[in-house]
This record gives C-alpha cells, sequence and structure tokens, in this order.
C-alpha cells in the first residue's frame, strides 16, 4: 500500500475539482477517504467513483459553516474509524464583485466558508488528533490570499486569514503532535474555471502568461503537493504556507 | 525511483546535508556527481555512494564553469541541480573581518549564482531541469553575529524567485528550502564551541526540537522531483514551525 494506508482523511468540498482531485489522489496513496461536501448529489457521487475504482470512501453531507453539522461529521468519523488522521480544508466559494456595491450578504457568505469553515472543522478535528497526540491539517488557501485580485476582497481576505490561522494554529498544536499546513494554489485547471472561460468571465491566455510557467495547474499537481505536506515526509514542516503556482507570486509581473 | 537516469548534481556535497542528500538521490536512482571543494571528503562521499567527484570551488566562477563543462562532457546532460555549499562566519558586524562576509557572499550568494549561470545555460540547452538551493530560516529574518550568512541566504532566496522568474517559460524549475535548525556537523561545532546551546534552540522552536537531516532531505528530493512539477519560486520551510512563531521566549512558557 501507499504511504498513507489506512489513514483516516477528511476532505471537505470534496465533490468536485480541486478536493474530489485531492481525495482521489490521497485514496491512490492509501487513505481512506471521507467526503464532507455540502452537495449531496455531488458528493455521493465522488465517493461512488472513489468506491468502483476500489478505493474506501464515504460522504457525510457536511455544511463546513454549521458547527453542528461539523460536530456531527467528526463525531461521525469517530465512531466508524476510531479516529482521524488528516484533515484537508478545500470547502470553497467565490464570487466577483465591486467591493463598494457587492451584497454584504456575499461578503458574510464567502467568509462564513473559507474563514469560519475552515475555524469550525480545524476546531473539532483538531481536539480530536491532540487526544491522538498525532494529525495532520492541510488548508487549502489561494495565491489570492498572499496578494490582491481586485473585485475579490471577501475571498482574499478569507484566504488570507487561512495562512494566518494556519501559522497560528500550527504553532498551537506544534507540541501536540499536529501539525498545520496549507497549500496556496495558482489558477487550476478545474470544470469550474472551464466554465467561467466558456462563460467569457476568464481569459484563459491571460492566467498562462500571468505565470512564468505559462500555464495553469493541473488539479493533479495540487494534490501531489497536497500529498508531500500531509505524509511523514514533511513531519518537520508546519504553521506554514507552499505556493503551488508555477512562480506567480514570486514573480513582479513586468512584462520584460 | 524518481531519480532514475537523472544526472543530479550537488555542491557542498563532501559532509552534512550535502552528502545526505548525494545519498538518498543515489538510492533513488541518480547518477550523482559531488562538486566538492574539499577534494578529500569529495572523493571519499564519491567512494562510498558510487558517485562521481568533481573538485569545485563555488566561489569562483572559474572552477564553477570547468566543472559544468566536466560534467556535461562526461554525462551528457544536468537534470537536477543542488545549491548546498555554505559555511558560516560568527561575529557581531563591527567586529565581523572583512574576509569572513566576503567568504560567506561569496560561496552562498555568488557562488549560487554561477552555478546557476553555468548549469543554467545546459538546462536551458536541454529544454528541461531543476534546481534546488538549500537556503535557511536565516534568509526570513535575522540573528545576531551572522550578517554575512544571513544576507546570503536572503539573497539566495530572491536569487530562486528571479531564476524561476526567467526559466518558467523553458520548463525549469527553480526552488528553495529553508531549513530551521537541523543537527549537522556545523551546528553540533556551534555546540560544542559554547556559542548556543541545544536547550536554547529547542526553546524557540514550536515543535521543541531539532530537525533531523532527513526532514530537509524529503523536502529538497520533493521539490526536485515531478511531485512538485508546478512549485516553483518558492521559500518552502521546513522549521518546525520557527518562522510562524512571533511571541516571547522561550516557547513552552509563552502560552
Amino acid at each position: 500500500m501507499g504511504e498513507l494506508d489506512k489513514r483516516v482523511t477528511i476532505v471537505t468540498g470534496a465533490g468536485r475539482g480541486i478536493g474530489f482531485g485531492i481525495a482521489k489522489h490521497l485514496a491512490a496513496a492509501g487513505a481512506i477517504i471521507i467526503i464532507a461536501e455540502l452537495n449531496a448529489e455531488t458528493g455521493a457521487s465522488a465517493a461512488e467513483q472513489l468506491r468502483s475504482n476500489g478505493y474506501e470512501a464515504t460522504f457525510v453531507d457536511t455544511d463546513v459553516t454549521d458547527p453542528e453539522s461539523v460536530q456531527r461529521l467528526v463525531d461521525g468519523v469517530v465512531e466508524r474509524y476510531g479516529r482521524i488522521d488528516i484533515l484537508v480544508n478545500n470547502a470553497g466559494a467565490a464570487e466577483v464583485g465591486r467591493t463598494e456595491s457587492m451584497p454584504v450578504q456575499d461578503w458574510y457568505d464567502q467568509i462564513d466558508v473559507m474563514c469560519n469553515g475552515v475555524f469550525l472543522c480545524l476546531r473539532a478535528a483538531g481536539a480530536v488528533m491532540i487526544r491522538q497526540g498525532a494529525g495532520v491539517i492541510l488548508n487549502i488557501s489561494s495565491i489570492a490570499g498572499l496578494g490582491a485580485w481586485p473585485l475579490r476582497s471577501a475571498y482574499d481576505a478569507a484566504k488570507a486569514a487561512v495562512i494566518s490561522l494556519t501559522e497560528n494554529v500550527g504553532c498551537e498544536w506544534a507540541r501536540k503532535g499536529v501539525r498545520v499546513v496549507s497549500v496556496a494554489p495558482g489558477v487550476t485547471r478545474t470544470n469550474m474555471l472551464q466554465q467561467m472561460v466558456d462563460d467569457k468571465v476568464a481569459d484563459l491566455a491571460q492566467y498562462e502568461d500571468r505565470a512564468p510557467m505559462g500555464r495553469v495547474a493541473e488539479v493533479e499537481e495540487i494534490a501531489s503537493a497536497v500529498q508531500f505536506l500531509v505524509s511523514d515526509r514533511a513531519k518537520y514542516i508546519t504553521a506554514t504556507t507552499v505556493s503551488v503556482d508555477g512562480g506567480w507570486t514570486a514573480w513582479g509581473n513586468l512584462p520584460l | 525511483m524518481r531519480f532514475e537516469n537523472k544526472v543530479a548534481v550537488i555542491t557542498g556535497a563532501g559532509r552534512g546535508i550535502g552528502y545526505a542528500l548525494a545519498e538518498r538521490f543515489a538510492s533513488e536512482g541518480a547518477t550523482v556527481v559531488i562538486a566538492e571543494i574539499n577534494a578529500e571528503l569529495g572523493m571519499a562521499a564519491a567512494e562510498r555512494l558510487g558517485a562521481h567527484f568533481v573538485r569545485t570551488d563555488v566561489s569562483d566562477h572559474e572552477s564553477v564553469r570547468r566543472a559544468v563543462e566536466a560534467i556535461v562532457s562526461r554525462r551528457g546532460r544536468i537534470d537536477v541541480w543542488i545549491n548546498n555549499a555554505g559555511v558560516a562566519h560568527k561575529a557581531p558586524a563591527v567586529e565581523l573581518e572583512v574576509a569572513g562576509w566576503e567568504a560567506d557572499i561569496g560561496v552562498m550568494l555568488s557562488g549560487t549564482f554561477y552555478c546557476a549561470k553555468y548549469a543554467g545555460q545546459v538546462m536551458i540547452a536541454q529544454g528541461s531541469g531543476c534546481m534546488v538551493n538549500v537556503s535557511s530560516v536565516n534568509g526570513l529574518f535575522a540573528q545576531k553575529a551572522r550578517a554575512g550568512y544571513c544576507s546570503a541566504k536572503a539573497g539566495i532566496n530572491m536569487l530562486t524567485k528571479v531564476l524561476a522568474s526567467e526559466w518558467g517559460e523553458h520548463g525549469i524549475r527553480v526552488n528553495a528550502v529553508a531549513p530551521g535548525v537541523v543537527m549537522t556537523d556545523l551546528v553540533q561545532q556551534g555546540i560544542d564551541q559554547g556559542i548556543v546551546t541545544e536547550e536554547q534552540y529547542r526553546g524557540r522552536i514550536p515543535m521543541g526540537h531539532l530537525g533531523d537531516l532527513d526532514d530537509v532531505v524529503e523536502a529538497v528530493l520533493f521539490l526536485a522531483s515531478d511531485e512538485a512539477s508546478f512549485v516553483t519560486g518558492e521559500v518552502m520551510r521546513v522549521d518546525g514551525g520557527w518562522t510562524a512563531y512571533h511571541l516571547f521566549y522561550p516557547f513552552d512558557q509563552a502560552f
């Protein structure tokens, strides 16, 4: 079996996109996967797809913004498997709009999923991991948490909060055997991105040109970095964020 | 075997982290070249690992140019280049010998640039390659009495980003690792000389212990492998939380 053999792993928002890619990649490394997803349809079909590949996977209907829902998820996993080894906080939602005129609810909704949701899952699963004296929490941030993408103030602020939370709680739990790390993906080829390109909301060439590597990430490339960080190979890495962005945040972006 | 049929060059691989890296690259299938200034150490290491030794003074650009030429003429290519060679002169800035400053900058910052310049030419011609620079948390924040070392490591971090920006279009990735304190000969030396105690280090590190050589090795191998195929221009911290923690000393009494 792989390096994550039988590790009990929760991935939030794993019904599709990067979350599903991570779930699949970690499953291939031997992890037992719990797909914690708000959308029952994509969540159930993601778990089914993993099972049909011979992996152990279950879907748990979860709203990461609801403390009770999160606690039910964590209690249910502990009841079934006795432990939680890995939590991947991936669930996200993005709205684009001018800050001065965006509906206030858009701000609350995004902060709720990507900041409060990460906190709630980390808190509940972290308590279990502290009792175990072991565990890894990996938060999906974004390169938009490292710099400004105008018209995305809530998304960026939430992703920056994830980076801070990773550092803070990573330190707090460092002597309790629990690592907290984060990955900041660059623009990644998902169905959502394709939809935006098809709808002409996004221009793929612009994204490609912005990264020194001249392309966007494949989901698999985010997932392989996640696997390294949650594995024992990264046992001395905690309270930090790793960009997986083709050089996007390194480069000052003068067109020379 | 992540590095089967790959030529991996490691500078300063006669001992310490460099040697540990050479060992692991060899065990994962790479043809390893040890580029080391100390011929005795370099040859002994090469012998033990079935690797190749090229005497290299990274602070001398002519020596680097010749080393790269020799490697390409014998091995045909360079797939992975690890800039690891380092020195450290410890003295308060006002007392630091100019020669000490020049050596720190010369070996670590200029040395990394010379290696990048010549190995980069080879990689660009190949249309592939990967470079990993061994930096340090001391390139991210200051230590007293290490002006040269810290400045060189900070320079390496920026050089990493510049090279990543320039070479992305050629399919060449450039990254750095920033280890915290890892028990190497150099760190042991500092402890033996009474400059610092292991307890002092532990008190500063959130995880409460020093890193293993293996922790750095795993991070470098990850960055050099296809697992990190979209990671470039990154300075990856392997520091037990050191750089994230900004509250009081010692850690365990702070909260």
